[in-house]
């Protein structure tokens, strides 16, 4: 299971899923590319280690979260002290602007919620275990999805009126 | 009621990837690399063959240890042609630290010290010039801003004055509408009075001049502003457009080069007359979007994409990938007076250094 040469049929089969939901956890595409790449680095360097899982992609995904959460915070909050509101170069995948503002608006949710709806509508797991990875109730979760959600669509909400109001 | 489309999100984004498993392989050989290096410090410091510093238990002096760096938490910043900085993470079997990594050999050899500001603060190097270094710690809602003017050996907290810029400020950000700077040797930090030329603005290297980039309105009119020290007010100039802008360099203040994220890739424009017109230069297809792009004096221009470091010879009409930087991952580009600096974050750093812009040598070698 964890040879080379199963790990890329691992990372042919799963990395493109895993970068979509860390690109929606972290708003950058090249800082989820990163995170995924290591979290496979890290299965690799480490015999042994996916043999012992059920679920090699639920371990990488769990291994990518982690790191994408320990990098970013860093970055986070240093966005908000030096370039909070200024100019700052920015990696986003060659996607329609729609899911781009997507992903931005669910990086102003806070980070359980955000996680809450990334791991239910973009990896696509079930409330159950969206529950079992975020350790609270299947009603933590669901109250959490609809906090989410709601926030969201006001979010882009606002974001249409700016830019009606910036094109009158 | 907006489109919460998920499923168009999640596909989107997954096609958009292109798999690197060369990627991963190469990571995993550093890795290995790295984690034999430490097993062999781990069993050398087992039979005490060197218990200073790094054993933690004497009375010498374990921040002034001489070590090789651990996880580069920020690019390398240049203080000048030997002097190099750079924040990293160094751990222990037990805890990790924050470090503030120099350099005065060009990223050869470090020497580690203490990090300004509480443990656990989250730091970027904000400004180096010469042993003057600005670091932002943050703190929960509190940032403070550190300086030192001797490397790095003591910090003192920044305390803001209201000054006119001076011909030895180095602009470190624009807050709000006030540009606030530090004057290198001294360490001074001043918010200049009168109104910043654009707003939400930051600076970019404009060689002996000040570079701003910002708005004109309300995040509207992007535009590039400069001033030379003392002898001209601000000119503000537009930039081709608003939306996509990724960043702007120059080498002498009259070719000037504005990166944007674009339908086929990323776009370059070129301007011959320090930003009064441009026209448009190479696409560069990059799915990522991503790169610094840095303009050297010997005219050429180099930009780091996601997944190759390419080069222009024409004045970014067209770009070469460029063979010294193949799967080097995300670099980020430094300048100091006679000296160019590439170098990547993470668990492998690496640096490479240019005199000219355009040759390049990785330190250490």
């Amino acid at each position: 299971m964890d040879s080379e040469a199963d790990l890329r049929a691992i990372y042919l089969a799963s990395a493109g899923r895993l970068v979509a939901v860390l690109y929606a956890l972290t708003g950058d595409y090249a800082e989820a590319e990163d995170a995924v790449h290591e979290a496979f680095a890290r299965a690799l360097s480490r015999p042994g280690q996916l043999r012992r899982v059920d679920s090699p992609e639920a371990w990488l995904r769990t291994v990518a979260m982690n790191i994408a959460r320990t990098r970013f915070r860093r970055r986070v909050l240093l966005d908000r002290i030096v370039h909070s509101g200024r100019l700052r170069p920015r990696s986003v995948p060659p996607i329609s602007p729609d899911r781009v503002a997507l992903a931005d608006a669910l990086q102003e949710l806070p980070r359980v919620v955000r996680e809450c709806l990334v791991l239910r509508y973009v990896a696509d797991l079930t409330i159950a275990d969206v529950a079992r990875a975020q350790q609270c109730s299947v009603d933590a979760v669901k109250s959490r999805l609809l906090r989410g959600r709601r926030a969201l669509a006001a979010r882009l909400d606002d974001r249409l009126d700016d830019k009606e109001e910036s094109r009158a | 009621m907006p489109d919460l489309d998920f499923t168009g999100l999640a596909e989107e984004a997954r096609q958009a990837f292109k798999p690197r498993f060369d990627e991963v392989v190469r990571r995993t050989r550093r890795r290995r690399w790295w984690l034999a290096g430490l097993a062999t410090v781990a069993v050398t410091l087992a039979s005490g063959g060197v218990a200073v510093g790094l054993a933690g238990g004497t009375a010498s002096t374990p921040d002034e240890t001489q070590v090789t760096r651990r996880v580069a938490l920020t690019p390398v910043a240049v203080g000048d042609a030997a002097r190099f900085y750079q924040l990293v993470q160094s751990c222990d079997t037990v805890v990790c630290h924050d470090r503030f990594g120099v350099s005065s050999d060009r990223g050869a050899r470090w020497t580690l010290r203490d990090a300004p500001g509480p443990a656990d603060a989250s730091r970027e190097i904000l400004l180096a010039v010469n042993l003057t270094v600005v670091v932002a710690a943050r703190q929960g809602s509190e940032t403070t801003h550190w300086v030192t003017t001797d490397g790095g050996q003591t910090w003192r907290p920044a305390t803001a004055e209201d000054r006119e810029l001076g011909v030895n400020d180095r602009i470190m950000f624009v807050d709000g509408s006030r540009v606030v700077s530090v004057a290198a040797g001294t360490g001074r930090v001043g918010v200049a009075p009168g109104e910043a030329p654009l707003k939400e603005a930051r600076p970019f290297e404009a060689g002996s001049a000040w570079g701003l980039v910002g708005f004109t309105g309300n995040r509207t009119g992007l535009s590039i502003a400069w001033s030379v020290p003392g002898a001209r007010p601000w000119e503000v100039l537009p930039l081709p457009r608003d939306d996509g802008f990724m960043d702007v360099t120059t080498a002498n203040g009259t070719d000037v080069y504005a990166l944007y994220q674009g339908e086929g890739g990323i776009q370059v424009y070129a301007s011959r007359d320090g930003g009064r017109t441009w026209t448009p230069g190479a696409v560069v297809p990059d799915p990522h979007g991503s790169g610094p792009m840095l303009a050297t004096r010997t005219g050429l221009l180099w930009l780091a994409t996601t997944t190759a470091v390419l080069s222009s010879t024409d004045g970014g009409r067209t770009f070469q990938p460029h063979p010294r930087f193949v799967a080097a991952g995300a670099l980020t580009f430094d300048v100091a007076t006679d000296l160019y600096v590439a170098s990547t974050k993470g668990v492998n750093p690496r640096v490479w250094v240019s005199e000219d812009g355009r040759t390049w040598a990785e330190t250490p070698s």
